[in-house]
């Protein structure tokens, strides 16, 4: 099932963007087709970016993504979206907390009450011989659109994230009042901070077992401390407290649905929203350049985000270059345009540049916004043969071709500075690993941009940045 | 040795609470005096003693407070009460969850000098699995399982009469869920009882703890169901296990092969760590080919450098069986392998040694280049490769 969505999304990207657009319509076209959560699951898997997640600029009235097929109308994008995830221990409750948020809001008019064996599909599907890996639930508020997504384990949410499956905005970590935090409440939060979540929701669930209302205390205590330890905002976080099979089940509403209530409101308004593509910072890759007789060079290629107006200051970027100019026109299906936006195909003419000085490779960026580099860390996961990936394992200094936008270098693979026997580590297919890598030329890069791996011809890894180094 | 320094732990452990009893019994009437009013346990228990409690034993809240309520709200008294409760409540919890499924966990590898070792232990999710408490709890499973090795369990001589067959031998889980904890280093437990990091104070094995008990505590603290799946053990036959050799001079017959094991594992939870999600253990049996010197072991104690290249050997094998899905150390008979393009045979000796320096030559080729040089035989007397939910 991953599978299937990793690699048209791992393959594309190493085509010609031509043919990736053509593909990527095509998918956009099918996905309106069929039911809506899986037309969400590809919209998010090109969503790029979990760490622009901070910065939050809100102004949804202009949303004019040119998705062909919107007006088919199963899923409205008035709202923002939002991917949300519950991550606890097994007994806590996390399923029957979905199937309560889904039952409430569903009352309000807010998407379709999901019960628990619909949302917990994996015991029967294990019976099928089929691991599921990501379980999709989607509901609304009167604010947002959430997709909600349970991975069964730490691996799973990793390789989600990294391959753009299922990237999680944030999380309600789920917590029983009998118990308490856990030993692997630890790495319930390292995980968060893994997948790059900045706020989380704490859900203390089973409270109507608990009598003593200091032991609540003492569970919201111990919890606030934990997430402080593991860099979260402990103080601010909002921790709420009720028993998500009394709001199922329809009973006790002070603790059951007014709680649910009570966590919806918390992630409506603690939880950011990411920056949507259009609000950030232009850049458009180059994808053609040509010289016209009397009016200077036009470079074509697609806007990945943000948005350009004609006169505009922009920076040619990459393969060495760091050009500085002036954007004097914009050009799509020959006619001129004042705006040019992400999702559009442009051409721009640049002024008092040569043909010569703009590559395929390269980008166009709002001057600052982004640094070419040589070096990053990433988050890589390695395809298994299965998958098309590699059957042997690999070892620190692998040079295979690193694929992103329209260009592909040469990137040398060493373990970070610091591992314990790197020398003698290894990478098999199949791992989520952290690594540093050196290109033998700069591009455009910053944490959070997404890049394929090849090697003789196959797909053997996708990876996202964490991290880029100046030099 | 061990056992004196393990005597050590138990008594300092058994000191140090006794010794924080007075500020704990100051913040007990500070807080409890008050209030007696509870109806369902008769004892008002203070949360800063629970909290107090379970940063020493992670139990969870419920549980922390019934102990505390059984002990007279005494911090120490509580812990003890837990662990004497451990028998019963715990051992019903391992019951309530023993059916459910197990796919994660660590395969945990150890070798100490020619010893060796290695165990599957399971979960239910990475989480845990990647928890401090788990991982030791394999760690120590392991050192167990090395340092009882089944062979020495069975008694007798037995691993003199077949060094032609399978050196390795399954240990019998039964057995082993009914050895003592053995921990491979017995001044790490020493070290983590007196730090009060919720995860290794509990990990630190008590005095009296057998294997099985270790695990229905791991249970109880991360409330998963937990398996010893497998466990596999060597101990070389040759009476001395002293690197050098220098303590050989009970004479051992010298044309028996010199049996070394090696491990890798990959994918440690810890950094530099022996438990991961692949583990290999193999044994490389060694002959001498020096006619002037045909025991092994007087060559090992004539050449220093022979051991130290031995062992980075046996290391390098283990990593190429880890490396690689391997099935077994060469083809015999049967059909014929069919490889896909880029695909590397299942068995060891037709595989481009890539974990030896880069090699692209065959591990039989390679092996055999390097035991020529050194006036040796050597061969992969047996392999194991284990990974994590490993379908049997």
């Amino acid at each position: 099932m991953l599978s299937t969505r990793v690699l048209p999304a791992a393959r594309n990207a190493v085509k010609t963007a031509e043919v990736l657009r053509a593909a990527a319509s095509a998918l956009r076209a099918s996905a309106q087709l069929n039911a809506p959560a899986q037309s969400r699951s590809l919209y998010t898997a090109r969503r790029p970016s979990p760490a622009a997640a901070a910065a939050l600029t809100a102004s949804f009235g202009n949303a004019s993504r040119a998705y062909a097929a919107e007006a088919g109308g199963k899923f409205s994008r008035k709202k923002p979206h939002f991917n949300i995830g519950t991550i606890g221990h097994v007994d806590h409750g996390k399923t029957t907390l979905t199937a309560a948020i889904t039952k409430h809001l569903s009352e309000q008019g807010g998407g379709k009450f999901m019960d628990y064996s619909q949302i917990d599909k994996a015991p029967e599907e294990k019976a099928r011989g089929i691991t599921i890996s990501t379980a999709h639930v989607e509901y609304e508020t009167p604010a947002r659109h959430y997709a909600h997504i349970d991975c069964p384990g730490h691996a799973d949410y990793i390789k989600n994230m990294i391959t753009g499956a299922a990237q999680l905005d944030g999380a309600i970590i789920v917590v029983s009042a009998t118990d308490g935090q856990m030993p692997q409440t630890r790495e319930h939060l390292l995980l968060a901070k893994q997948v790059g979540i900045k706020k989380l929701l704490v859900f203390i669930n089973k409270v109507d077992q608990v009598d003593d209302p200091e032991m609540l205390e003492l569970v919201e205590m111990e919890m606030r401390d934990l997430l402080s330890q593991y860099g979260f905002d402990g103080e601010q976080t909002p921790i709420v407290m009720g028993t998500a099979l009394a709001a199922l089940e329809g009973r006790d509403p002070e603790r059951g649905s007014k709680k649910i209530q009570e966590l919806m409101d918390a992630a409506d308004t603690w939880l950011d929203v990411p920056a949507r593509d259009l609000d950030k910072p232009f850049l458009m890759y180059v994808e053609d350049v040509f010289s016209i007789s009397g009016r200077g060079t036009v470079v074509t290629g697609k806007v990945e985000r943000g948005t350009i107006t004609k006169g505009a200051d922009v920076e040619i970027l990459g393969l060495g270059a760091k050009i500085k100019t002036t954007l004097t026109g914009i050009e799509m299906f020959h006619k001129e345009l004042e705006r040019g936006e992400a999702g559009d195909n442009m051409g721009a003419l640049l002024r008092g540049i040569k043909r010569e000085q703009v590559r395929r490779g390269q980008v166009l960026v709002a001057p600052g916004s982004i640094k070419s580099v040589k070096k990053f860390k990433a988050q890589i996961y390695v395809l298994t043969k299965d998958e098309g990936g590699r059957y042997t394992p690999f070892m620190s200094n692998y040079r295979p071709q690193l694929f992103i936008r329209t260009t592909d270098v040469t990137v040398a693979l060493t373990f970070p500075p610091g591992t314990e026997g790197a020398d003698e580590k290894l990478v098999m297919p199949g791992d989520n690993v952290e690594m540093v890598g050196e290109l033998v030329h700069d591009i455009a890069l910053e944490a959070g941009s997404r890049f394929t791996l090849r090697e003789g011809g196959k797909t053997i890894g996708t990876g996202i940045i964490s991290e880029v180094y100046e030099k | 040795m061990s056992v004196s320094s393990r005597f050590l732990i138990s008594s300092l452990a058994s000191i140090r609470p006794t010794s924080l009893r007075p500020t704990n019994v100051a913040k007990t009437f500070s807080t409890t005096s008050v209030r007696l009013n509870n109806s369902n346990s008769p004892i008002k228990v203070p949360i800063n003693l629970i909290a107090e409690l379970r940063k020493q034993n992670p139990i969870s809240l419920s549980k922390a407070r019934e102990a505390l309520a059984a002990s007279h709200l005494s911090v120490p008294d509580a812990l003890e009460w837990l662990e004497k409760d451990l028998e019963a409540s715990g051992a019903k919890k391992a019951a309530k969850v023993g059916s459910r499924v197990t796919k994660e966990g660590l395969i945990a590898v150890t070798v100490m000098g020619t010893r060796a070792a290695m165990v599957e232990l399971r979960c239910e999710t990475d989480f845990v699995g990647k928890n401090e408490i788990f991982r030791t709890l394999a760690e120590n499973i392991c050192s167990t399982a090395a340092f009882l090795d089944v062979q020495s369990v069975g008694g007798g001589q037995q691993q003199q009469q077949h060094p032609a067959g399978d050196p390795l031998a399954l240990f019998p889980i039964d057995e082993l869920l009914q050895a003592p904890v053995i921990p491979l280093d017995p001044a790490a437990g020493l070290l983590s009882s007196s730090s009060s990091s919720s995860s290794s104070s509990s990990s630190s094995p008590s005095h009296h703890q057998n294997i099985t008990q270790a695990i229905t505590s791991a249970i109880t603290h991360t409330g998963e169901n937990i398996q010893l799946q497998r466990a596999v053990s060597f101990s070389s036959p040759i009476p001395s296990s002293d690197e050098n050799g220098g303590a050989a001079a009970g004479g051992p017959t010298t044309t028996q092969p010199f049996l070394l094991p090696g491990v890798y594992v990959h994918g440690a939870v810890k950094p530099g760590g022996n438990e991961g999600k692949v583990g290999a253990l193999i044994i490389l049996s060694t002959l001498s080919t020096d006619k002037s010197s045909p025991s092994v072991m007087d060559r090992l104690a004539s050449t220093p450098s022979l051991s130290g290249d031995l062992q980075k050997m046996a290391r390098a094998v283990a990593r190429q069986v880890v490396g690689f899905p391997t099935r077994g150390v060469q083809h015999t008979g049967g059909q014929p392998v069919v490889l896909e393009e880029g695909e590397v045979s299942p068995y060891l000796m037709d595989q481009p040694f890539m974990m030896y320096q880069g090699e692209q030559r065959t591990v039989k080729e390679v092996l055999a280049e390097w035991a020529r040089e050194r006036d040796i035989k050597v061969d992969v007397a047996a392999i194991r490769r284990w990974s994590v939910g490993d379908e049997e």
